[in-house]
């Protein structure tokens, strides 16, 4: 299992500072103890002593494995580190290891030392670099990748083909106004990163002191987008991916900004097409505003007339117009309806319940939705 | 043959069991439970010890009976230059893969606690890490201690591809309740989650909507990104920083399951400008909020006006509401807690780039 490792001997001197590792210290002359990496599936490498007598071997299984005489006695890092690894020694039969508490990282240089009867030995070991991934990264979708939206625009999804590093995104993505240049901070910068759990999506908010109407930020510098004029959204095809390897190529969306939108999304004005029975073919519903792609993907669901979960596939078009739905099973001829969540939004952070910033002194406001909107609809009996 | 071989070959005689017992020893740790924390980020202590981990990756906060009540007496100093740099070496990694999320003093001990990722892609590793007055790092052991959670309340449906997660933004325990500040990754609101400690079952209408009212009049369902308790009169407040930058203050008892809360504008932080931390502190029979932000330096804001202060409605020149004072000394400061009565502990950023735990008198 062991590879070709390099092996060097320093005599110093070892000052016994535990009872323990004085007990360590006397030495047989003619039988010294190996020191030697070995490969390990799991952490990359762990170190191993060999030839240790049964009386050091029992001193040593007395000890708990982060015990600082462990360190004392075999000292552990990365080339050049001011620290030893963190990790764990023990003695598994007659040899003692030292397992790192993390995998070693390719390409990455580690020395083993070990003290012993005033002697240290070093131990050098380096992990192959991993293999590199045959095929770079690629934004996949931008949503709303829309040659228009609305000037109070609040989110914009990106889609990876795979997972990306983190602590890159605010300086890798850019808003730049077509005539003037860059726009300064126009995101909501947050240091937790909005990624879902695979890091392979990323939420941007456009900086919501921004969009509302009263907060200094607005009053003092105006809204980020602004009608009628145009913008550039663009990905730095220099943004690593997880395995550190830049993007396939980088990404530009130009779009123009429209008067802002304040109006709440209502279902009652979309169009549904019932699907026909008896087949798996998509039931479709038309908005009248693109609406969210996040959210319109997992809220709005399908059951049945008594309130029962149809499972199935929802898709919202690069549109965001259109919401498709493909059930697992064959429609039946039963009564279905779509149920809609009152948190669905549109673009501009206008949910089914209630509008992005209400102002509370207008006295005639629309109450606020807070049960599911159901769509009722019977599959086609043709 | 010497002793030396003659007793190696001994134990290869014998050797077969123990290392075949060795062996299937380590098989057996090396099968995976779940892991106590799937990532930490926002960190807060309770009594005793109590030490409360977000873990937005998970979806829950877990508390871990660190055990660490040892009193210090008046908490000695603690500096550690470069710390970024002694944690990637005591992780086996380069600097740039380590990310420390949070800082907190246990206040029982005097000890700093960090959160840390190692690794900046999505099978990153959580670390937490304690460090005291002699600057030495050691592992916070999960596994010995005595550790409960509770999920945090995730309206995304399980099954299919979710992708909705919950960003925790902070953390604070008072009178005796978890609250949890928070961020989803898809729908634009706030949830605040106050949770009882020990914990029971989460319920679902446990979160509470926030929203801010600007000029007491238009309303916005607001995000908290961050937020301190503070006793003003007899009343334990919060008082919290939104995403869109305005200070408000919550009382606690209105943060009940369910309720929808509107905060009170005490102060605006001014444009470009986003809150990262913040604590309350006492000097010359004075209180001060001491907010670090990520474009206008360290705020040293008197308290003095809060109870007082009422909506902001109308608009005024700077920042509005309570006057600040801007700590000059004070620079690319990213976490902030406080180490006793008179002290601070900052994670700054220095003019080289590394990451620097220091501790300060407070201004």
């Amino acid at each position: 299992m062991s590879g070709p490792i390099p092996r060097r001997t320093i005599a110093v001197w070892a000052v016994g500072l535990f009872t323990a590792t004085a007990a360590l210290s006397a030495v047989a002359a003619d039988d010294p103890p190996r020191l030697r990496w070995e490969k390990d599936s799991e952490r990359g490498a762990r170190v191993v002593v060999e030839g240790l007598d049964r009386a050091r071997l029992d001193t040593l299984e007395t000890l708990a494995a982060d015990s600082p005489i462990w360190v004392s006695f075999l000292d552990v890092r990365l080339a050049g580190a001011s620290r030893p690894l963190l990790g764990e020694g023990r003695v598994v039969g007659d040899r003692a290891e030292f397992r790192p508490k993390f995998p070693l990282e390719p390409g990455s240089s580690y020395t083993a030392t070990m003290k012993l009867a005033g002697k240290a030995t070093t131990a050098a070991f380096t992990l192959a670099d991993s293999k590199p991934t045959a095929r770079a990264t690629r934004v996949l979708r931008v949503a709303p990748a829309l040659d228009v939206v609305p000037e109070n625009l609040l989110k914009i999804y990106v889609t990876f083909s795979a997972p990306m590093r983190r602590g890159e995104v605010y300086r890798r993505v850019r808003l730049v106004d077509v005539e003037s240049g860059p726009v300064d901070l126009p995101f909501l910068e947050l240091g937790e990163e909005l990624w879902d759990k695979t890091q392979t999506r990323i939420t941007l908010l456009f900086d919501p002191g921004r969009i509302k109407h009263g907060l200094r930020p607005r009053e003092e510098e105006g809204p980020i987008l602004r009608a009628d004029r145009s913008y550039r959204f663009e990905i730095d095809a220099a943004w690593p991916d997880a395995a550190g390897k830049p993007l396939a190529e980088g990404f530009r969306w130009t779009f123009r900004a429209a008067s802002a939108d304040a109006v709440c999304p209502d279902p009652k004005t979309w169009k549904l097409e019932p699907p026909p029975s008896g087949g798996r073919r998509a039931l479709t519903l038309r908005f009248e505003e693109p609406l969210d792609d996040a959210l319109a993907s997992r809220l709005i669901t399908v059951e049945t007339a008594e309130g029962e979960a149809v499972e199935g596939r929802a898709e919202v078009d690069r549109t965001g117009r259109v919401w498709s739905f493909r059930p697992k099973s064959p429609w039946t001829t039963e009564p279905h309806r779509v149920a809609v969540d009152p948190r669905l939004e549109d673009l501009a952070g206008n949910s089914v319940a209630k509008p992005f910033e209400v102002d509370v002194f207008v006295v005639d406001r629309p109450e606020v939705v807070v049960e599911p909107v159901y769509l009722p609809f019977t599959p086609r009996g043709d | 043959m010497s002793q030396g071989m003659m007793r190696s070959a001994a134990i290869l005689a014998t050797g077969f069991v123990i290392l075949g017992f060795g062996a299937s020893a380590r098989a057996a740790d090396d099968k995976k439970a779940k892991p106590a924390l799937e990532s930490a980020s926002a960190l807060a202590f309770g009594p005793n010890g109590v030490l409360f981990v977000g873990d937005t990756k998970a979806g829950m906060v877990v508390a871990i009976e660190t055990g660490d009540t040892r009193a210090a007496g008046e908490a000695a100093p603690i500096n550690v230059a470069n710390i970024n740099g002694a944690v990637a070496d005591m992780l086996g990694t380069k600097p740039q893969n380590i990310s420390i999320n949070d800082v907190v003093v246990n206040p029982a001990s005097g000890r700093a606690y960090l959160s840390v990722a190692r690794g900046q892609g999505p099978d990153a590793v959580p670390v937490l890490l304690s460090v005291g007055s002699d600057g030495k790092l050691a592992e916070v052991s999960i596994d010995a201690a005595k550790v409960t959670k509770t999920a945090l309340p995730n309206p995304a449906k399980a099954g299919g591809r979710v992708q909705r997660t919950d960003v925790i933004t902070d953390i604070a325990f008072v009178d005796g309740k978890v609250l949890v500040a928070g961020l989803s990754n898809e729908e634009f609101a706030s949830r605040l989650v106050a949770l009882k400690y020990p914990f029971e079952d989460a319920s679902e209408g446990a979160g509470i909507e926030i929203f801010h009212g600007a000029h007491g009049r238009v309303e916005t369902n607001s995000p908290v990104r961050t937020f301190v308790p503070y006793a003003l009169k007899d009343q334990t407040y919060i008082l919290a920083a939104y995403t869109c930058t305005p200070l408000v203050k919550i009382p606690v008892a209105e943060l009940q399951p369910g309720a929808k809360v509107k905060g009170t504008t005490i102060a605006e932080l001014g444009n470009r400008n986003k809150p990262l931390d913040m604590i309350v502190y006492t000097k010359d029979g004075k209180d001060f909020l001491l907010l670090a932000n990520s474009n206008r330096g360290v705020m040293k804001i008197p308290t003095e006006g809060a109870a007082t202060a009422a909506s902001i409605n109308k608009r005024v020149a700077d920042t509005e509401g309570l006057k600040y004072e801007t700590i000059a000394a004070l620079k690319d400061v990213l976490q902030l807690d406080k180490l006793s009565a008179t002290h601070a502990l900052i994670l700054a950023r220095s003019a080289e780039g590394s990451l620097d735990l220091k501790t300060i008198d407070l201004p």
